[in-house]
């Protein structure tokens, strides 16, 4: 009998501090609209170019802040990304789970943040290879970098 | 230990009534949650309709007005209910159109009312043309209202999820045309001949168009030009590999691409214009862990840079910094007028005070020889609150959202603990613009 409260009181004590330590991990590091936006949009390019050379990685996050000025898109980085459709990030969830504070992506997003925009002022990009989409084959396209062909 | 046939078909028994019972809650779970989601989509697609009939209501009062007050009051109306619509529209799961035209034209149509009511605040008159773009606009408000208002009415009469109800039009559709096509496209497809609307606003059609001016009086330079350039720019020592990465195009300035690998074989990038084979930005992607150089080092390093560039004398604005970079911003001085639009960027790093990137689309698309005017004599206490204190006072040329530039005095100052940086007009002596400077452990920005 000893034996088996001990085991359930271990098993409790367990998941108690699973429970403490998984809260603890969800408190968001915002301290201003700025470490939201490069969360959201690493998080975004993560999910879609995470394979690709640097550069290429800059470009999407580049395509993100494009839309945000452009009249045929959300007014916002948050409408841009969770726009429907638009990104595989927001798709499969990936977009709420916090990527490595390491990754090479923040550096990349900065960048972009800061004005770089390898894209040439894209607003659409696809991978030849996968894209089904009738529709974005016709856009004119600006250039490539790695698998993605970045359009207007 | 073998179990006899009575104590099998309970076992047996058992998992079926568990996974039943588990299937059964996660089925209603299923259920709330697409009901959860269909009201957010039902939402969404009201506040929608709503918002655009109000657009519809104020742009038919706006026509016939001509006192700045009204079209003041009617046209942020408009640029409120177009926001609203804007969000909402991008809420809905239309994902089998691009619905790029209608999300224009909501935003055209409030920044274009917005701009003829400053223009009739600065006692200027509304044009015939303008009252043409008005009524085009009001028909394209018309249009799109009554068909969200009909699509609203089939909504709420069936109790359908929002993709359904989409799919219904596409029926509906083809009993009349041979390739059927939903609501939303039929739309999207009328807005064709939406026309291009060129004003003073930040969503006109004529920042499309722009030129690089600084590259208007340079000659065209072959792909093998465009290399030595994008060599010498590196340096000759420090470049291992470099391969042509094909052009851009449909871009202004168009541009021949390099990608490579550096002589401690970091991974680089860099665009040379076609034009005058100037460097558009360069990339790298080394990363840093050693800070050794002090901010002041760093942007000595920057401005010693920009100074072997051989393009005149600049100076910094604001900065950025952190992950063992520095990332400044440069603008030219024209006399002691710092040219705003002209913008150079440079990113540091801060162990070795290499230049690990350099971005110059600002540069490139705006600066050129620039007359300067005259600048009205200073007299802030008009405009701005006296409580303020101004720690220093600059001439400028700043880019305003619409594309034009303005010369302005740029004021720093401090008022009730915040630091502050004001633009006013150096020709009516008008406030331009106000920034809020923010200075903390990543550097110093402006919100």
């Amino acid at each position: 009998m000893n034996q088996k409260r001990m085991i359930i009181t271990i098993v409790l004590s367990a998941f108690f501090v699973v429970g403490v330590w998984s809260v603890a991990e969800q408190k968001a590091q915002s301290a201003n609209n700025y470490q939201t936006n490069l969360q959201l949009i690493a998080r975004a390019v993560n999910g879609e170019a995470r394979g690709e050379p640097y550069e290429g990685q800059v470009a999407v996050a580049a395509v993100i802040l494009n839309r945000v000025r452009h009249p045929s898109f959300p007014n916002t980085i948050a409408g841009v990304i969770y726009q429907p459709g638009a990104f595989t990030a927001v798709a499969d969830g990936q977009i709420n789970v916090p990527i490595d504070p390491k990754s090479t992506i923040y550096k990349a997003c900065t960048d972009a943040m800061n004005g770089w925009d390898p894209s040439g002022g894209a607003i659409y990009y696809f991978n030849p290879k996968t894209a089904t989409n009738k529709w974005i084959w016709s856009r004119p396209v600006i250039k490539t970098i790695g698998n993605h062909r970045f359009a207007k | 230990m073998i179990f006899r046939r009575k104590q099998w078909l309970g076992l047996v028994a058992g998992i079926f009534a568990l996974l039943l019972s588990v299937s059964i809650v996660l089925a209603k779970k299923n259920t709330a949650n697409l009901l959860y989601l269909e009201n957010q989509n039902r939402r969404a697609f009201t506040e929608l309709t709503q918002s655009v009939r109000n657009i519809d209501v104020a742009l038919s009062k706006a026509i016939l007005t001509r006192e700045p007050a009204i079209l003041n009051q009617l046209s942020h109306e408009i640029t409120a209910n177009a926001a609203f619509a804007k969000s909402s529209l991008g809420q809905l799961p239309i994902t089998d159109v691009n619905l790029d035209k209608t999300q224009k034209y909501l935003a055209q149509v409030g920044d274009y009312t917005v701009y003829l009511a400053e223009k009739t605040q600065k006692n200027q008159s509304v044009s015939e043309e303008d009252v043409e773009t008005m009524l085009s606009l009001l028909g394209y408000a018309d249009h799109l209202s009554d068909t969200l208002l009909s699509l609203e009415e089939t909504y709420f009469n069936q109790n359908t999820t929002f993709s359904d109800m989409i799919e219904l039009t596409q029926k509906a559709n083809a009993a009349s045309e041979e390739e059927s096509d939903n609501q939303f496209t039929v739309l999207e497809q009328e807005f064709g001949n939406y026309p291009s609307l060129i004003y003073d606003g930040a969503f006109s059609d004529h920042l499309d168009n722009r030129q690089a001016e600084y590259l208007s009086d340079k000659v065209e330079i072959t792909k093998k030009e465009a290399q030595e350039a994008a060599r010498s720019f590196l340096g000759n020592e420090r470049v291992k590999s470099i391969k042509y990465n094909g052009e851009s195009q449909n871009t202004v300035p168009p541009t021949y691409n390099f990608t490579g690998k550096l002589a401690d074989d970091t991974d680089y990038a860099i665009d040379i214009t076609k034009q005058g084979g100037e460097v558009l930005y360069y990339l790298n992607s080394r990363q840093n862990h050693n800070n050794t150089l002090s901010v002041e080092q760093a942007m000595e390093k920057g401005m010693a840079f920009l100074s072997s560039l051989g393009k005149g004398n600049f100076t910094t604005s604001y900065y950025e910094i952190g992950d063992g970079f520095l990332t400044m911003n440069c603008c030219p001085l024209n006399g002691d007028i710092r040219e705003y639009p002209d913008l150079m960027k440079l990113r540091i790093s801060l162990d070795n005070g290499e230049i690990t990137a350099y971005e110059a689309k600002g540069y490139l698309m705006n600066h050129r020889e620039r007359s300067v005017p005259e600048f009205v004599p200073f007299h802030p206490e008009a405009y701005i609150s006296p409580k303020i204190e101004i720690s220093s006072v600059n001439r400028a040329l700043i880019p305003r959202d619409d594309g034009r530039e303005v010369y302005a005095y740029e004021l720093k100052g401090k008022l009730s603990e915040r630091d502050y940086l004001i633009y006013v007009n150096a020709q009516t002596g008008h406030t331009e613009q106000i920034l809020l400077v923010v200075e903390n452990e990543n550097g110093v920005l402006t919100e």
